[in-house]
């Protein structure tokens, strides 16, 4: 890997194989061009992007389990991406403004290499791509997911929304308790907020968010104006003063 | 029946009124009067009405205004009649014809217009009833349209693509997949304007999305077909079944890498019974706009009480519908 070809490097993401094949072969026939790898669904992108940091990636939007936007929203610092979709009125929005180019399925080798062209703008000045890749980001975090990938040890994992209790801030990142472990998520609890389905779960106070499924019972002081949540792993969860109305609201108290 | 009481309760209403007519025009005896009024009453209105229906079972789709004029001198007939029944009954109850015969011209033209006027009430009231039906009905009819499934855009796209993979690859297999692909679109234009069509036909068309799914996805895909041959003609919507297959392969099969889907359509109690199943953990959350909730809520509005949709998720997930057997009415005849 460590050996430095002229050639630009990518890497296609798609979990069909059919058009991996096909992507792949119109590729080669640039000479400065190579793919590196392939990968066929989301999880395993991530872990293909940190294993070969390619030059560019050509990424699917819908893939099973993880898709597209889901592996540029993990990665910390995603190589310019070529979207390829088959048809989603959302994702083009998307790319209109922000994307280094976008390829409608099927792809034509003209719009393939025209895109490839594109993007090797964007290899040279990197801030131009990191600005757009910020944009895109922006604009798919606004979006609530039904899961998420963590990194869980040496490998990447995904977690359904359901399986989460309650998070807890930790400095600029959180850790997510579900009911056998917790999970360390680099990335704070705002973009969590926004990311997560908001008739699931409830950003209590400046450092937690719940799972209101998850919650046994509303505690009250002695005096009745600070309330705590204590969640079906016996957790206590402070209630920050200015949230107690909406959390009895959502419980229907 | 509440039209029935509605309309004998005006002919009382109405004898109720002649009666106290005749009593002030110096008949005594108002139980008897009132029994020749309720008699005569009965007499014109059920004629009356009898001929009303006659017609208008006949004649439909017509304007208020040309109804009534249809109705009018069947009305004066009808009053005419009535008049006559009724002094007869009233002969052989009483000993004496109420209307002498010298008096049935006045008396039938002024009860004549007497009918008319509430004829006319009927009759409006009946168009305006049978408006708010048609209404009704295209408000049901509508709602169905919207709700009647399209074959997902993602599915065309990637399985061209698939094709154009194969065309350098696998020729021959490339031109069998366009051939399924051209027929799955055909069917998705002309039976989304269809409100039903044969079970076969559906099995046709989920058959052909099966065989481009199949290309898609190799032999990560199994599909067990359980189906009752005799059922095939009976009539369903278009698109009933085909989105849960879908459903199953995109969370059975896609997702899980490898996997099992089962369609099984039987018949029991004159209802069809239709399961698909597959393997892999629910993942069905019912959001709005998801097909399956589309299915749903497609099966409310055309059967009502009469059909069913549930979600299994012990183990595998299964989908079970439950419809009316039905048969198109236009192949009987």
């Amino acid at each position: 890997m460590s050996s430095k070809s002229d050639k630009i490097r990518v890497l296609i993401v798609d979990d069909e194989k059919l058009v991996r094949d096909y992507l792949r072969r119109v590729i080669l026939e640039k000479s400065d061009v190579d793919v590196v790898g392939e990968a066929g669904d989301g999880i395993e992108a991530i872990s293909k992007v940190q294993e070969l940091s390619p030059d560019i990636m050509l990424l699917d939007i819908q893939m099973p389990e993880l898709d597209g936007f889901g592996v540029l929203d993990f990665l910390d610092a995603p190589p310019p991406t070529i979207f390829v979709t088959a048809y989603d009125e959302y994702a083009i929005q998307a790319f209109e403004v922000n994307a280094v180019d976008y390829l409608l399925k099927p792809v034509t080798k003209k719009r393939l290499f025209d895109a490839i062209d594109k993007a090797k703008i964007y290899i040279q000045r990197k801030e131009l791509w990191e600005s757009k890749a910020t944009r895109i980001l922006n604009h798919v975090r606004s979006q609530e997911v039904s899961k998420i990938a963590i990194n869980s040890k040496d490998e990447v994992k995904l977690l359904s929304v359901e399986e989460i209790f309650w998070i807890e801030a930790d400095g600029d990142y959180a850790s997510i308790h579900t009911a056998n472990n917790y999970l360390f998520y680099k990335k704070n609890l705002k973009i969590l907020e926004s990311r997560l389905p908001s008739d699931l779960f409830l950003r209590v106070h400046r450092s937690y968010i719940v799972n209101l499924r998850e919650i046994k019972e509303l505690i009250s002081s002695a005096a009745g104006s600070r309330y705590r949540l204590k969640m079906v792993d016996d957790t206590e969860i402070p209630v920050s003063r200015r949230k107690a109305r909406k959390v009895k609201n959502k419980l229907k108290i | 029946m509440k039209e029935f009481i509605l309309y004998v309760v005006v002919l009382l209403i109405a004898a109720l009124m002649f009666a106290f007519i005749f009593q002030s025009a110096g008949n005594v005896y108002f139980l008897q009067t009132f029994f020749i009024s309720v008699l005569f009453s009965f007499a014109i209105g059920f004629i009356n009405r009898a001929l009303l229906e006659l017609i208008f079972s006949r004649v439909k789709n017509l304007e208020t205004y040309l109804r009534i004029l249809f109705a009018a001198p069947l009305l004066f007939i009808g009053t005419f009649l009535g008049i006559i029944v009724g002094n007869y009954i009233c002969f052989l109850f009483f000993g004496y014809y109420p209307f002498p015969s010298q008096s049935i011209v006045k008396f039938g033209v002024g009860i004549g217009f007497f009918s008319l006027i509430l004829g006319s009430g009927f009759i409006f009231r009946e168009r305006s009833h049978e408006l708010k039906k048609k209404a009704e009905i295209a408000r049901l009819e509508a709602s169905i349209r919207s709700l009647q499934a399209q074959i997902n855009p993602h599915f065309f796209f990637n399985s061209l693509a698939s094709v154009q993979s194969l065309i350098h690859e696998n020729p021959g297999k490339a031109e069998e997949a366009l051939a399924a692909i051209s027929e799955v679109f055909r069917y998705s234009m002309r039976r989304g304007q269809k409100d039903f069509i044969e079970l076969c036909e559906e099995i046709e068309f989920i058959k052909q999305f099966l065989f481009i799914e199949e290309i898609r996805l190799g032999d990560r895909l199994k599909i067990i077909w359980d189906i009752d041959e005799e059922l095939i003609n009976c009539s369903l919507p278009p698109f009933l079944i085909q989105p849960i297959v879908e459903n199953a392969v995109k969370y059975g099969v896609e997702k899980r890498k490898t996997g099992k889907v089962k369609i099984s359509i039987k018949e029991e109690n004159n209802k069809l019974n239709i399961s698909v199943s597959n393997t892999g953990r629910a993942e069905v959350r019912l959001v709005p706009e998801h097909s399956l909730e589309n299915i749903k809520k497609r099966i409310e509005v055309i059967y009502g009480k009469r059909g069913s949709f549930e979600i299994n998720t012990n183990g595998e997930v299964k989908i079970e519908i439950s419809i009316p057997r039905q048969y198109n009415k236009s192949k009987e005849g």
